[in-house]
């Protein structure tokens, strides 16, 4: 199991773009990952668990993850709260 | 472009904000939304899988429909477009939260209650917690949160909220959500009326793609307006006016009916068939999805149908043999999309596309793949299953039974020969029972072998259609889906339009017909490449047909050939993009 502490930088929290993003990402790994907050433990693999954290800019998370790729996946989503989930930047996306 | 006279007790002017253009009169409907009634029995211990495969499949309905949507908002070019698609991209994903789904799941086995009471609660708690939760960006989610809960128990309830509006009707309503706009497009209403927006932005989009002038936040209008009274909707200027005098409601008509004709003159090129400027023809035919989405590709009038995707109406009946006939809940669904489907295609071809689902849609396979692209999907699944294989083949026979269509069926995945000959053998046996009957049987060209064997399989199959997407995807080894490699992946690389040349050489040597139905299809610029490769047809999503026509007809064969033998040379994607963009 691994542990690791990040903080919410991308000034409007985790709304629901990022939340997108999140569960987006943790879905392509099959480790357990689960976020604590204020005493809360959410299944951060369900969007609706993820927003019920309301997690505004600055605040402290610590993630959780446990499984066979939780190394890959701990570098995959802390790399998102690092980039502030690109929304520090203006990203015109590509055509889906 | 009309003046509104003043006549004492007549042409009450209201006015709004205008968000979708038109103009159009019509009795009033007052549209007064129930609350959504639960089912307050309780269910017995047997009934508990019949009710959680329903919630899986309303949630997979409604999953789709969103996706639809949010494509047709990624195609808006004004700033709410890309705003509108990343909330509907979060509403995706609530659809799909497997968190949620197990505790409903849970909620159905523990209490024995029916799927959409459960649905009810699960939301509920998620709604409370979000309510304490104190910060206003989070509670403003709430009512996406409670939009998405009544159109998932709407889906499984098949309840037609909006059965009694009379086609033709005004709707005046409080406010709107965008599953309602559809289903009163589904009733061929002329005009909205709100005095709230709801979730305002993707109202606005759909009733905008359903061209249904729309005008919002005419305050009192619900209390300003009894049922079945005349009113008048200006898309336009953002104006309503009630009790119209004569004299206005005959000026209206006038400059309505003007209207319609400028666009049914601007619709013209939707009824020319696909053709170059030299007059060469290449059909052009629309991907269908889902039901819902017929009435809205309609306008754009393609010539058939070249890709219809079953999925959305995935029915397992893997568990027991015996069980759901074609009955059940998502089997009379399927069959009902494919008769409109067969309406929609006339005399031209019908082509369905059997399951393309991965194992995780099996309920008895539990164990997740470490690769699921590469993985169990597809005909391997239906070969294995093949009580699953003929209940399909059988309903897609029986639905278009009695309707002109050509019949075409599409094999997903297909890598060996053999998945041809097994699935060819089971249609021959059923075909005993339809003697009327003569589909066409083709293949999916979508991974890398199936395209460099194209000659093998061109002696046993009627029809090829090349899945750009896919075929992309395994060519280029880059998961479409992951924005790391989104940059590989590219359906303009040199070796995707090699692999395309290859097999239309193959099928061309053989006289079978081979269509391209990928994104590919529906780029303009790729189009004329295609089309000058010497492809039969193309396929795609219905709003993408005008511009794709508009795109072949400004050019002549000649050039597109010319064009399609440079990009053959080529090494770069960035080459290829270049001549693409001469066009």
């Amino acid at each position: 199991m691994i542990k690791k502490k990040v903080i919410v930088i991308n000034s409007s929290g985790i709304h629901a773009r990022p939340a997108s993003m999140l569960v987006k990402t943790a879905a392509k790994f099959t480790s357990e990952f689960h976020i604590h907050s204020h005493g809360y433990r959410i299944n951060a693999k369900s969007i609706l668990g993820v927003l019920t954290l309301a997690a505004e800019c600055g605040a402290e998370l610590e993630l959780e993850f446990s499984g066979e790729d939780e190394e890959q996946a701990c570098e995959a989503i802390s790399h998102l709260f690092e980039q502030g989930f690109g929304m520090m930047d203006t990203d015109e996306g590509g055509s889906s | 472009m009309y003046t509104i006279d003043s006549v004492p007790g007549y042409n009450t002017v209201w006015r709004g904000m205008a968000a979708a253009e038109g103009l159009s009169a019509g009795p009033a409907f007052v549209y007064n939304p129930q609350s959504v009634v639960l089912s307050d029995r309780k269910i017995g211990s047997e009934q508990v899988k019949e009710e959680q495969k329903k919630v899986a499949s309303a949630m997979r309905i409604v999953e789709l429909e969103t996706r639809k949507i949010a494509q047709l908002a990624g195609q808006e070019n004004e700033l709410g477009g890309k705003a509108a698609k990343d909330i509907l991209d979060f509403h995706r994903e609530i659809l799909r939260d497997p968190q949620l789904i197990a505790e409903i799941n849970e909620r159905i086995r523990t209490d024995l209650i029916p799927g959409d009471r459960a649905i009810f609660l699960v939301f509920r708690g998620y709604i409370q917690k979000l309510e304490v939760s104190g910060s206003t960006f989070f509670k403003d989610r709430i009512p996406d949160i409670v939009d998405i809960r009544s159109r998932i128990i709407s889906s499984l309830q098949q309840k037609e909220m909006i059965v009694q509006v009379q086609e033709n009707a005004i709707i005046i309503s409080r406010e709107i959500n965008p599953s309602e706009i559809i289903l009163f497009a589904r009733r061929k209403v002329k005009g909205i009326v709100a005095e709230r927006g709801g979730l305002t932005s993707h109202a606005t989009i759909i009733a905008k793609s359903m061209g249904i002038p729309f005008v919002l936040e005419v305050e009192g209008i619900t209390k300003g307006i009894k049922p079945g009274e005349w009113v008048v909707v200006d898309g336009y200027n953002g104006v309503v006016i009630t009790q119209p005098a004569r004299a206005f409601l005959k000026q209206i008509q006038v400059r309505s009916d003007a209207i319609d004709r400028e666009k049914a003159d601007e619709q013209k090129l939707y009824a020319e068939p696909g053709m170059t400027a030299c007059g060469n023809k290449i059909p052009i035919r629309v991907n269908l999805e889902l039901e819902a989405e017929i009435d809205r590709v309609m306008r754009y009038q393609p010539e058939g149908v070249g890709l219809l995707r079953t999925e959305a109406y995935f029915l397992d009946q893997s568990q027991d043999d015996t069980a759901p006939e074609n009955g059940s809940f998502a089997g009379s669904d399927q069959k009902r999309f494919l008769e409109r489907a067969a309406q929609l295609a006339g005399h031209d071809y019908l082509t369905v596309r059997l399951y393309d689902v991965g194992g995780d849609k099996l309920p008895s396979y539990a164990d997740r793949e470490e690769n699921p692209a590469l993985g169990w999907r597809g005909i391997r699944i239906l070969l294995e299953k093949r009580s699953l294989l003929r209940a399909q083949l059988q309903l897609i026979l029986e639905a278009v039974n009695s309707y002109p269509c050509k019949l075409r069926i599409l094999i997903p995945l297909v890598t060996r020969t053999e998945d041809v000959l097994e699935v060819r053998a089971e249609l021959d046996r059923l075909l005993k029972d339809f003697p009327a009957q003569k589909p066409e049987l083709g293949i999916m060209v979508e991974v890398p072998s199936t395209a460099i064997m194209a000659d093998a399989f061109a002696g046993i199959v009627d029809f090829m259609s090349i899945g750009t997407n896919d075929l992309t995807q395994y060519t280029l080894a880059a998961d479409r889906g992951n924005p790391r490699v989104a940059e590989y992946f590219d359906s303009a690389h040199p070796a995707i339009w090699r692999l395309i040349n290859q097999v239309v050489r193959v099928c061309r040597g053989h006289n079978i017909r081979v269509s391209v139905c990928g994104e590919l299809a529906a780029n303009p610029q790729a189009a004329c490449i295609l089309t000058g490769l010497g492809v039969s047809s193309l396929s795609m999503a219905g709003p993408y047909i005008p511009q794709v026509k508009k795109k072949l007809r400004a050019h002549t064969l000649a050039l597109m050939e010319k064009q399609a033998l440079s990009i053959l040379n080529v090494e770069t994607t960035k080459d290829a993009k270049k001549i693409m963009m001469q066009f």
